[in-house]
């Protein structure tokens, strides 16, 4: 018993340790040379299993590495059974020079792996990139802009904000822009970007340019989007992120010429040719801006004001200036200007407790950088001779004080209204004639009796209770099952060939008959049986779908004796096949009597085995 | 001697074959229609039968009842009317006309239930339709209204417009076009997706309108209409048990037992009590 335990565990662990040797982390490279810019993958697999995390891979200087992802692989040679799983990794060589990536590690079962590092080699392209490095230069703004990742790439993304300290409301425009040279972008995906304490305006169309940096002419996309903040404090925007593909070509074969690419948003080729190229995944990432929002000065606070920003106008106008009692006067508030629009509000009434004015809620129309206000007022007597002064303040972040605009009272002429011009007023929606009309009262009753009777029937006669109509739908139905039992034997007929020759079995042996009896009746007895046998012949190997050539008496009594034939009938057709050979091979034709009885009696075969049908 | 087909014979009567056979189907297309009409004709034609006998006699009724009607002797045009109804004669127009003389003489409860009997008949006819809706706003008493089972509008649209035999109609029809599919789908073996989606569209259709036409049918059986000017309905079918509710004359219950002279109807906000059956009438 020991003696056996020994040798299974000896054979375990030779076993284990045949795993073990069989467990190896390999690291490979697509190419060991590339241009600056190109990326190319690096694949560390570890074959003998798949259960093992990801290998890290340290940063190098000039390379940019980002995972990709794993694929596993299961193959079965000879019976041996071998499974690795492989980790992808893009890497993009951001300068010319001699990289060495790893040596790589990995854990599996408390033991440690090791792969042997891999050397890039990576020529910087010719042309334009051969000079000065591209190097982000921020544009001229009031504060210093920090410089972006990957400032000296090929593909960068920024960001950048017209103010880094603004008021709350006050909008500022917010710039991301991707700068790519030699090379394509596609699928590019709108730019996202954390901006806690900002409300967020509709992301722009994307602009597309050129912008000389540094000596390098780059391609930029250019998003714009407006911001405000909401409320006060001190806040970071961005990261921005941007997810797109990046398009190399597969074999650089020849020297990039950045004419040959253009970059577009959404499913719009930018290629001249996709041939020969290569994509990407990449996520570029910019700077973040800190940014502070200031709350509203409390100084010389207007009481009206509502926390509009920004730098407007006001037009006021009334339409009509002369009108009779009761009749409304439209007065339209215009406010124009830059500034967050969205927080205008309605112009406010310096008096709204005149009881001789009826006024009603204004109504507001929005357009680009305007809003307009329409106030209904109607004077309920002639004593009214003007209408409230409105004003609007705001505050103005360039000057950084609260401004007001005030406009009126506006002089109107109000008439009485005589008695005799009591109407019914409809008050159109602003800016429409006012339509009049008399009041009329209409009266009230039910429509007329019907002059003709219509379609008299039985009272209580319904459709579905009528058999006559029920029967009728049958009909279809019925046509229906005949017509497709007509279809499935036609059908059968086409493609089942048996049947179809048992189908045409008694018809052909009725004309044979017709003419043997023809024969017969002019005495040629041997034409007679020449036709008696063709036409048993031909009946029984329709019948029995079998070739002509091989039936023979002993061969439909194999088949008819099973089958529980009557041995009379059997009889019968030994007789006729006899007769029928004895007439066209020996000699001796049997008689005009005997010739008869043939006749007869091949007519009784046919009819008993068409009656026999369905037991064979 | 023919041993066997040969294929190209074979491919050749295949083709000879299922032109034939759709040959036959647009013969038989055409003959289901013909035969529908052929059928349809006599059914039609029941609706007239005995026509020629009384053909004079509900029409002279008919005018006599209008010219009284016209004179304001709406009591005199509601016999006449009703001669018709005696003789086992309906139409619309009939009871539209009933309904307005009920009407115009005060009888609310009468007039709604002959606008309601009109409805079954025409559903789609505006006189009717506005008589009807201004009929029940002089109902009196607070207004309560049922929920429709279709209570999505197209297909209340749907049932609300049609007749009984409009929708038996609409039916047969979905069903011959159903079988004539199914010949398509026979002979046309390439194109089955298609028409067999359209055969279950279709029976689909037949069943939801056989439900309609059940519906419908069982409305006429099961819908009163209060006649007289107050109904009390009671918590049992017997003179002395508790009244449980009142029904204003015009309102509309569904009645769904009898006993004893009494109706258990249900109010459309669902109370449910006995009334007399002489305070109410079914369509």
């Amino acid at each position: 018993m020991k003696k056996t335990f020994l040798i299974f565990l000896v054979i375990f662990l030779i076993a284990a340790v045949n795993v073990w040797a069989q467990v190896k982390l390999e690291a490979k490279l697509e190419q060991n040379k590339v241009y600056a810019g190109n990326p190319i993958y690096l694949y560390l697999t570890f074959r003998g299993t798949q259960d093992v995390e990801r290998p890290e891979v340290s940063p190098v200087d000039g390379l940019k590495i980002k995972y990709v992802g794993p694929s596993s692989e299961v193959s079965i040679i000879n019976g041996v059974v071998s499974r690795s799983i492989t980790f992808t990794y893009l890497v993009i060589p951001l300068k010319g020079g001699q990289f060495e990536i790893g040596p790589f590690f990995a854990e599996y079962q408390g033991q440690m792996f090791k792969a042997d590092p891999v050397i890039l080699n990576s020529s910087v392209t010719p042309g334009p990139l051969t000079g000065p490095k591209p190097a982000y230069v921020p544009p001229d703004r009031d504060e210093p802009q920090a410089s972006p990742p990957y400032v000296d790439d090929k593909i960068f993304l920024t960001m950048d904000i017209d103010r880094r300290v603004v008021y709350v409301n006050e909008v500022v425009p917010l710039t991301i822009r991707v700068y790519v040279d030699g090379m394509g972008l596609r699928d590019i995906e709108y730019p996202n970007y954390p901006h806690e304490g900002f409300s967020t305006g509709e992301l722009a169309e994307p602009e597309r340019r050129t912008e000389l940096v540094k000596g390098v002419n780059y391609n930029v996309l250019v998003f714009k989007q407006d911001l405000f903040g909401i409320k006060e404090g001190d806040y970071v925007l961005g990261p921005g992120k941007l997810n797109c593909k990046m398009v190399v070509r597969r074999q650089p074969t020849r020297r990039f010429r950045s004419s040959l690419f253009g970059i577009t948003i959404g499913d719009d080729d930018f290629f001249s040719s996709r041939f020969g190229y290569k994509t990407y995944p990449i996520e570029l990432e910019s700077n973040e801006i800190p940014v502070t929002i200031l709350p509203f000065p409390e100084e010389d606070r207007p009481e009206d004001f509502r926390g509009t920003v920004g730098d407007f106008a006001l037009d006021v106008n009334i339409t009509p200036k002369k009108v009779k009692v009761g009749d409304p006067v439209t007065m339209r508030m215009a406010i124009r200007g830059r500034g967050n629009i969205d927080t205008v509000t309605a112009p406010h009434l310096l008096k709204t407790d005149d009881e001789n004015i009826k006024t009603y809620e204004p109504q507001v129309t929005k357009k680009k950088n305007k809003k307009i206000y329409e106030q209904i007022f109607i004077p309920k007597n002639d004593k009214v001779k003007e209408l409230p002064a409105v004003s609007f303040s705001f505050f103005n972040p360039r000057t950084r004080k609260y401004e007001t605009l005030r406009k009126g009272p506006f002089p109107i002429k109000v008439m009485a209204q005589p008695e005799s011009e009591r109407v019914v007023k409809m008050v159109s929606m602003p800016g429409e004639a006012q339509v009049f009309y008399p009041q009329e009262k209409l009266g009230k009753d039910i429509i007329h009796i019907k002059e003709n009777i219509g379609n008299l029937r039985p009272r209580g006669r319904v459709l579905y209770g009528n058999w006559l109509f029920m029967t009728a739908q049958l009909v279809p139905l019925a046509l229906f099952a005949f017509f497709y039992t007509g279809y499935r034997k036609k059908e059968r007929i086409l493609t089942d060939k048996s049947y179809a020759r048992f189908l045409k079995a008694p018809k052909k042996a009725k004309v044979g008959l017709a003419k043997a009896k023809t024969l017969l009746k002019k005495k040629e007895v041997m034409p007679f049986y020449d036709a008696v046998f063709k036409t048993l012949q031909e009946y029984l190997a329709n019948r029995f779908n079998l070739p002509l050539g091989s039936i023979t008496c002993r061969v439909i009594e194999e088949k008819l004796r099973p089958a529980g034939c009557d041995e009379k009938i059997l009889e019968m057709l030994r007789d006729v096949f006899s007769r029928c050979e004895m007439a066209r091979y020996a000699s001796s034709v049997p008689g005009g009597h005997e010739a008869e009885e043939t006749m007869e009696k091949i007519k009784r075969v046919i009819d008993y085995l068409e009656k026999f049908k369905s037991q064979v | 001697m023919e041993l066997f087909f040969k294929m190209s014979d074979i491919r050749s009567r295949n083709s000879n074959l299922l032109n034939k056979l759709w040959n036959m189907t647009l013969i038989f297309g055409l003959g289901s229609l013909v035969c529908g009409m052929i059928f349809a004709a006599p059914v039609t034609c029941l609706g007239q039968e005995g026509k020629g006998a009384e053909s004079v006699s509900p029409e002279r009724f008919f005018s006599r009842g209008n010219d009284y009607y016209e004179k304001g002797e709406y009591e005199n045009a509601i016999t006449e009317y009703e001669k018709i109804l005696a003789g086992g004669k309906e139409s619309a127009p009939l009871y539209y006309n009933i309904a307005n003389s009920y009407f115009k003489s005060g009888k609310l409860g009468k007039a709604i239930l002959n606008y309601e009997r009109a409805k079954c008949l025409m559903p789609r006819d505006a006189d009717l339709n506005t008589n009807y809706k201004f009929a029940k706003t002089m109902v009196k008493g607070k207004v309560i209204s049922a929920k429709s089972v279709w209570s999505w509008r197209p297909i209340r649209m749907y049932c609300g417009s049609l007749s009984v035999n409009e929708l038996v109609w609409v039916t047969s029809g979905a069903y011959v076009f159903m079988i004539i599919l199914l010949f398509i789908t026979l002979l046309r073996p390439g194109r089955n997706k298609y028409f067999l989606a359209g055969v279950v569209l279709l029976v689909v259709f037949i069943v939801f309108n056989s439900v309609v036409i059940w519906r419908k049918a069982r409305y006429k059986d099961t819908h009163a209409v209060t006649i007289v000017s107050r109904a009390d309905a009671f918590f049992g079918p017997f003179d002395t048990a508790t009244k449980f509710f009142t029904l204003p004359e015009g309102m509309s219950v569904t009645v769904f037992k009898s006993k004893n002279g009494w109706y258990k109807v249900r109010r459309a906000d669902g109370k449910v009590g006995w009334v007399n059956k002489s305070d109410i009438k079914r369509l």
